[in-house]
């Protein structure tokens, strides 16, 4: 029977991690990141404007070692006029203790969101502020204005 | 583990330290000096999960004498005969390897025996070099080594 992966640990310590596993590993951190942007810019005010077009190339050494390759990933900046509010961005997918990370950073300060759900589990996004990045909350609308 | 939280201790200051060099380097638009400070945490998280991991091996063996030690006291021998052939007071005790020492006090069936393989994997990744995985979470990790430790058996 095939293996089922079911968190990074596994992943990272298999001995032949497919390259149909690791794609659809991608394809679902894609999704999962495109849907915490729509959560996230409807708690937004309105006068932030927010602009996705930029994008981080993802590749990590996983990839590399089942020979797919680089994937572009969207850069979250929420503008207010010409400044930028609000800044999230991939940092990555492969963390062992967490199911893919973010960074997000405004003129309130500088955060990690983390999902600590299992692979292809219901994300459970929490954030983390810095200087410590060990301790998570819960994302919502209030933990997220924090930051502007 | 009982340098566990001394280790974590020394962890959260140096971790700190290059977060808030981190937040600074983002808020000031410097995208190189932000990659290398994520590089020097990455290092830095391997370095110390090595050390946590080391802790852990500790617990193991000290685990293991126990189990060796009590049982090998036993006067009926049909509880004794499999372990008098183990030299608790030997390097590795006599030579047996990690995962040998960590099937003395975890049932090798269980999903507690398979986990704490895998982070022995991890930790000779770190250790060479070779870690595959873009980051360790250090605080989720050092909590499941925590877990595992509460679970061995003398």
């Amino acid at each position: 029977m095939r293996p089922q992966y079911r968190d990074v640990l596994e992943e990272v310590t298999a001995e032949d991690l497919p390259r149909e596993h690791v794609v659809r590993r991608i394809d679902d951190w894609a999704e999962r990141i495109g849907k915490l942007y729509d959560r996230i810019s409807g708690w937004l005010p309105g006068d932030i404007k927010v602009d996705r077009s930029d994008t981080i190339s993802m590749s990590s050494n996983i990839m590399t070692a089942t020979g797919v390759t680089s994937r572009s990933l969207p850069v979250f900046r929420g503008r207010r006029g010409q400044a930028v509010a609000l800044t999230i961005e991939p940092e990555g997918l492969w963390i062992v203790g967490a199911n893919g990370r973010l960074k997000a950073y405004g003129a309130g300060g500088f955060a990690h969101i983390v999902d600590r759900a299992k692979n292809f589990q219901q994300p459970k996004w929490e954030i983390a502020f810095s200087p410590d990045r060990h301790t998570g909350h819960p994302l919502t609308k209030d933990t997220i204005l924090r930051l502007i | 583990v009982k340098r566990f939280s001394e280790i974590m201790g020394a962890y959260t200051a140096v971790d700190r330290w290059l977060e808030e060099q981190l937040a600074e380097a983002a808020a000031q638009n410097q995208p190189r000096r932000e990659k290398g400070l994520q590089s020097r945490q990455a290092m830095n998280d391997h370095a110390y999960f090595v050390l946590l991991f080391g802790q852990f091996e500790i617990a193991v063996n000290e685990a293991c004498i126990r189990a060796i030690k009590s049982r090998q006291a036993a006067t009926n021998w049909l509880r004794r005969r499999g372990w008098d052939i183990l030299r608790p007071d030997d390097r590795r005790l006599g030579g047996l390897s990690f995962e040998d020492r960590v099937a003395l006090v975890l049932d090798r069936r269980t999903e507690d025996y398979r986990q704490v393989k895998r982070y022995y994997d991890i930790r000779n990744m770190a250790a060479h070099g070779k870690f595959q995985g873009d980051y360790l979470d250090i605080g989720r990790v050092a909590a499941d080594l925590q877990t595992l430790f509460g679970r061995l058996s003398a």
